[in-house]
């Protein structure tokens, strides 16, 4: 009983003599977390079943051809808000909050601001998507949430970061593991960019002449910036802890820390036409040199990597690893696809890979590749302590992991080889264009068994937080809640 | 790195080389520019739209049109979308001064449409293709758009009613009469014609003259003699 009541709010001062345990510190993030990790895993089914949907519809155009709701053209920006901020977002705010709390031994900050932070953050979600289904679209690619949507996740974020960021003054951990600057990077990120989005493209909207670039560099850096610094802090976090071994690398982590925000802020622009030629000429030069910081995180991760003691978590290990190696590849992918023809020897990867299937493989690589990979591997660790039980079965198990990570590959895979098939068709001027989309059909085919699979571990996680939170229920209360055996 | 004010600075000044590069700089480019006047005709290019093509923009943004259909058409030696007859001129940032909300598109899952209007300009055959692509194009993949269409009963007069292939056209005899959507979202679809050149994307230097007249090729521009923008070639 005892162990469920959460701490009290202690004072600063009091804080800096006693830091509070590792579960003290659980206790006071296990609501608002938990809230944020519901929603997210909801939105992940959800959302991947409306990206499901929509590459059904690749295959069968004419079904439910009537309904206007569910034409494509609605179905991609609604999948892609669902799954961007329902989900990737809320697991980046759950993951920071808990982050934070852990390595500066310290209690949450304003947790029933959080509380209403996550409901209106997933209620606004709901009504930005019932709006773009709707017909309430945008009009620029990954910019889907609607005005009205947008204004709200913005005051619901600036209420989340300023009790993520007083947390983390009161953090009685003065020395700043790599995670804690990753997690800085990422809460002043979001606001930065999202801000500049929102006010450039919807309440102040820019010349249509700008709009192309505002909304590149926003697409660009809400992953960039956003989720790759919250996927980053997971391995960072996760990585040694469950090797058992100190981080490799120190300073090295300190470069690739600066290096990456430096470089990997200016790309995104590679396959750009509408606009001005320098800025793909300069996207595509620091997409090169944001290899270095990957590579440089990359084979830190390697060294610091070793086959855990504890069975337990073995699932988290190999999931993070795993992420942090599509991370890698990915970015080195990007780099070398981007390069435009630097002389008549390179081939021209960038005008044969623009607008095929090739750069949304890259951009689901980073998104599901690494960040949910790293994201979900984390969750599963997580949530289980802040139940105080025993690991998931999630986590002990294989089955799961290996969901996840053939569930990833198959989906990212087939993008990235029908955007090859697809970009050697249409440099085909003699071949007709609707050969070369009906080359990619059948890589759309196996991707949608990858987004299947990832939907069944979405139910399998919600399957489990339902079975932690009943457990919880009974063990506290449970001859009121009816079940009393427990 | 153990004090946060110092590791917040650095993000500060990191982004704000971002900002500066990738935001500021463009917009001090783009927020003097100004529509081009052709020195001969007088013509202005970029030109607002008209009522019903904007209206008609507002359907294609709607229905999310841009997600399978870029607008921007890549220069010549740049992949071959001038090749697929797709532009005769790479798309500029201009191209989308007067735009409410540029619609570039990034997949190209359908044709580019930056100049579908100087393309196909028959409103008949964009109202059939989006009644059912497969009318026009037999192996299409695009979906069909039926609630842009209006379907009566059998027999009904309408002046506006599709002339449907009877392969393709309803099997109780129903009438499909076009909404004032479709009507919008092809008098926009013909309104999509970036072919005019401008500074940055000028006409190839062997193209013939654009207007029709017997004075030799230099004199049609007020540079020096013999000074050049064009793409050599």
């Amino acid at each position: 009983m005892t162990v469920y009541a959460t701490p009290k709010p202690q004072p600063v001062s009091e804080i800096l003599v006693n830091p509070p345990s590792a579960e003290q510190s659980d206790l006071s993030v296990r609501l608002p977390v938990l809230l944020f990790f519901t929603g997210a895993i909801g939105w992940f089914v959800l959302g991947n079943l409306v990206y499901l949907l929509s590459l059904i519809k690749l295959h069968a155009p004419a079904m439910m051809a009537g309904v206007p709701a569910l034409t494509y053209g609605r179905l991609v920006p609604a999948q892609s808000a669902m799954l961007l901020y329902g989900f990737a977002s809320q697991a980046a705010m759950g993951l920071i909050l808990w982050m934070i709390c852990r390595l500066g031994r310290t209690l949450l900050f304003g947790k029933t601001t959080l509380l209403l932070v996550g409901a209106l953050w997933n209620l606004t979600v709901l009504i930005g998507v019932v709006a773009i289904l709707g017909g309430n679209l945008t009009g620029l690619d990954r910019f889907d949430l609607p005005r009205s949507a947008a204004s709200f996740i913005l005051l619901a974020f600036f209420l989340y970061g300023i009790c993520a960021l007083i947390t983390f003054h009161r953090r009685t951990e003065r020395d700043l593991y790599p995670s804690m600057w990753w997690i800085l990077a990422a809460i002043f990120f979001f606001v930065w960019v999202f801000a500049a989005g929102y006010i450039l493209l919807q309440a102040e909207p820019v010349s249509g002449a700008l709009q192309p670039i505002i909304a590149t560099w926003f697409s660009n850096n809400i992953v960039a910036l956003w989720l790759v610094p919250v996927g980053a802090a997971v391995v960072y976090y996760f990585l040694p802890k469950l090797s058992g071994k100190p981080l490799a690398g120190y300073s090295a982590a300190v470069f690739s820390f600066w290096a990456w925000v430096l470089f990997s802020s200016l790309t995104g622009f590679q396959y750009q036409a509408a606009v001005p030629r320098w800025l793909p000429a300069l996207s595509a030069v620091a997409a090169v040199l944001s290899t270095v910081p990957a590579l440089g995180m990359g084979l830190a991760w390697h060294q610091t990597y070793a086959p855990t003691k504890n069975s337990s978590f073995a699932g988290i290990l190999r999931m993070v690893r795993f992420a942090s190696l599509i991370f890698v590849i990915g970015v080195v992918l990007a780099a070398l696809s981007g390069v435009p023809q630097t002389s008549r020897n390179v081939p021209q990867f960038a005008e044969l890979l623009a607008y095929t299937l090739w750069p949304q493989g890259l951009a689901q690589g980073t998104f599901y590749g690494f960040f949910t990979l790293a994201a979900v591997a984390a969750m599963i660790g997580i949530v289980p302590t802040l139940f105080n039980s025993a690991p998931s079965s999630l986590s002990t198990g294989k089955a799961f992991p290996t969901m996840m990570i053939a569930g990833t590959l198959l989906l990212i895979l087939p993008l990235l080889l029908g955007g090859i098939v697809q970009g050697n068709a249409l440099a085909n001027s003699s071949l007709p264009f609707v050969e070369a989309t009906r080359k990619t059909l059948p890589f759309v085919g196996i991707s949608m068994i990858g987004v299947l699979i990832l939907i069944i571990c979405g139910l399998m996680m919600l399957r489990d937080l339902y079975e932690l939170t009943r457990n919880s229920c009974m063990e506290c209360c449970g001859d009121w809640v009816g079940g009393g055996s427990r | 790195m153990k004090h946060g004010p110092l590791i917040f600075l650095g993000l500060l000044i990191t982004m704000g080389w971002s900002w500066f590069g990738l935001i500021f700089t463009p917009y001090r480019h783009t927020v003097a520019m100004t529509p081009d006047t052709n020195q001969i005709t007088q013509a202005v290019y970029p030109f607002q739209r008209n009522g019903l093509a904007r209206k008609g923009a507002e359907v294609y943004r709607a229905n999310g049109c841009y997600a399978c259909h870029t607008q921007q058409v890549r220069s010549e030696g740049q992949g071959n979308d001038q090749q697929r007859g797709w532009g005769t001129r790479h798309t500029v940032a201009k191209d989308f001064l007067y735009e409410d909300v540029a619609m570039t598109g990034s997949q190209r899952l359908g044709p580019d449409l930056a100049n579908v209007g100087a393309r196909i300009p028959d409103a008949n055959w964009h109202l059939l293709h989006l009644y059912n692509p497969k009318i026009k194009v037999p192996k299409s993949n695009m979906a069909p758009y039926p609630y842009l269409f209006e379907k009566r009963k059998a027999g009904t007069e309408a002046s506006n009613a599709l002339q449907i292939p009877p392969a393709f056209a309803p099997k109780d005899g129903s009438v499909i009469v076009p909404t004032p959507e479709a009507v919008a979202l092809v008098a926009y679809l013909l309104s999509l014609n970036a072919s005019t050149p401008v500074f940055e994307a000028p006409p190839k230097t062997n193209a013939a003259p654009s207007i029709n007249t017997n004075a030799p090729t230099a004199t049609l521009t007020n540079a020096p003699a013999g000074a050049s923008n064009a793409v050599p070639q």
